[in-house]
């Protein structure tokens, strides 16, 4: 999927930039920080899932068995997004 | 959520094994110095004992004849130790360290001193300098060169006529390589098991690793997003948990090299009784209570009406949604907004 393609809403960027600044932690914990109630966290952490923005795996030490994490690809995506803002910024 | 990276600034004391080469240096520097000096003095014009100008004199005859050699050893040794620190670019001290990577550059430096003394016995009244220069870096060429004297038009290769010199040391390169890293492998398998007994939770690796990457000074841009791009399959779901751990902690030993995760395991342990953390506050809370109840209790901590509001609502039943993920976020939830010690003096007053 190109990255240009991807528009993120404000709770899909709230969500990726809470997992690129605290690292991986469980859905639970995502929805805790950032306001989004849990039932809407696990669908939007699904949807950056299949656009590769997140990894999302089963994992027993987390309180409610999943853990996830930021990829490569968002990070990437939340740089040319910053990127851009400072860009309009200036102008 | 993994805090774990915070610590890995503070460095602690050197033990007695890594003061150790740092005190062989000082003395070799230290000797090497004296020798100079001792050289140096003009002990002739001294009134000193009378055999000393002599020992000296002969220690400076001793060092002209030798020092040719000295230089040429030199020259081989620091060829195998080049070749041995772009084989192993991950782990070239713990490379260095091994038997066969001593082996290889001891193999050189003798083959180069022994290149040198035969060219010497052929023509001892050549020039001292040239000789040095060409033998140093000529032979460790030779032996590593393929002549091709005729070569087959638009062939392959295999009909050129050619004389190998690589050849045989390339065999015993092949040999010296796999065996320092079956000598490696040992390290490698030790760090990644005492890595994951250190850090068992997949998020606290998975920040690490993250951390690691991102703290390297030397990546480009490129190499930085190529080794995030690999952490990511790393965590990839399908795999199984034990892998992805084994996977993560080989991939912050590649990274980080063996003296990074001698310092990530020399971190304290956390005691035995947890002191109050997010974390810890949080899981008593999903174990103590049902959801009903831990709607209870969020409603009851003294917290804004917003606060209230966001239980209430993250407490209704959805479909995709289950109650453990509800009680974990509501637990979560209230040890951010309301404080980890505040919920627990709640509790506890419970």
């Amino acid at each position: 999927m190109q990255k240009a393609q991807i528009e993120l809403n404000d709770d899909e960027r709230k969500v990726l930039l809470t997992l690129a600044r605290s690292g991986a932690m469980s859905p639970s914990q995502v929805s805790a920080e950032t306001w989004i109630l849990p039932r809407d966290t696990l669908a939007l952490l699904k949807t950056l899932a299949d656009e590769d923005l997140v990894v999302m795996r089963d994992d027993a030490d987390s309180a409610d068995g999943k853990l996830v994490a930021i990829t490569a690809q968002a990070r990437d995506l939340l740089d040319m997004g910053s990127a851009r803002s400072m860009k309009q910024m200036k102008r | 959520m993994a805090p774990t990276p915070g610590a890995i600034g503070a460095s602690p004391p050197p033990d007695k094994a890594q003061r150790g080469p740092g005190v062989w240096a000082v003395l070799a520097v230290l000797v090497i110095l004296a020798l100079a000096v001792f050289l140096a003095l003009p002990f002739e014009q001294m009134l000193v004992q009378p055999w000393l100008p002599q020992f000296q004199a002969q220690l400076r005859a001793t060092f002209a004849q030798a020092g040719p050699y000295a230089v040429v050893v030199l020259l081989g040794a620091i060829v195998g130790l080049a070749e041995i620190t772009s084989t192993f670019p991950n782990y070239p001290r713990e490379a260095l360290r091994t038997t066969w990577a001593r082996f290889l550059i001891a193999v050189n430096a003798a083959a180069a001193g022994l290149a040198f003394s035969i060219v010497r016995a052929y023509t001892p009244t050549a020039d001292q300098l040239p000789t040095v220069i060409a033998v140093g870096l000529g032979f460790q060429a030779l032996i590593r060169t393929k002549f091709t004297f005729a070569k087959q038009i638009g062939g392959a290769g295999n009909g050129d006529v050619s004389l190998n010199l690589g050849w045989l040391y390339e065999q015993f390169q092949n040999l010296c390589k796999t065996q320092i890293d079956l000598e490696l492998m040992k390290g490698r398998s030790t760090a990644v098991s005492s890595m994951i007994g250190r850090y068992p939770s997949l998020a606290e690796l998975h920040d690490i690793a993250t951390y690691t990457i991102l703290a390297r000074a030397t990546l480009t841009s490129d190499e930085e997003k190529a080794r995030l791009a690999e952490l990511d399959r790393l965590i990839d779901p399908k795999a199984p948990a034990n892998f992805a751990r084994m996977s993560m902690a080989l991939l912050i030993l590649e990274n980080g090299g063996q003296a990074y995760v001698d310092l990530l395991l020399s971190q304290p342990m956390a005691p035995a009784l947890p002191e109050i953390t997010p974390e810890s506050v949080a899981r008593r809370l999903i174990e103590k209570y049902t959801l009903k109840e831990l709607i209870d209790f969020g409603l009851s901590v003294p917290a804004s009406d917003e606060v209230h509001d966001w239980v209430r609502q993250a407490a209704e039943p959805a479909p995709n949604v289950n109650e453990a993920s509800q009680k974990a976020a509501i637990a979560y939830f209230l040890v951010q907004r309301v404080g980890a010690e505040a919920v627990l003096k709640e509790l506890e007053a419970k």
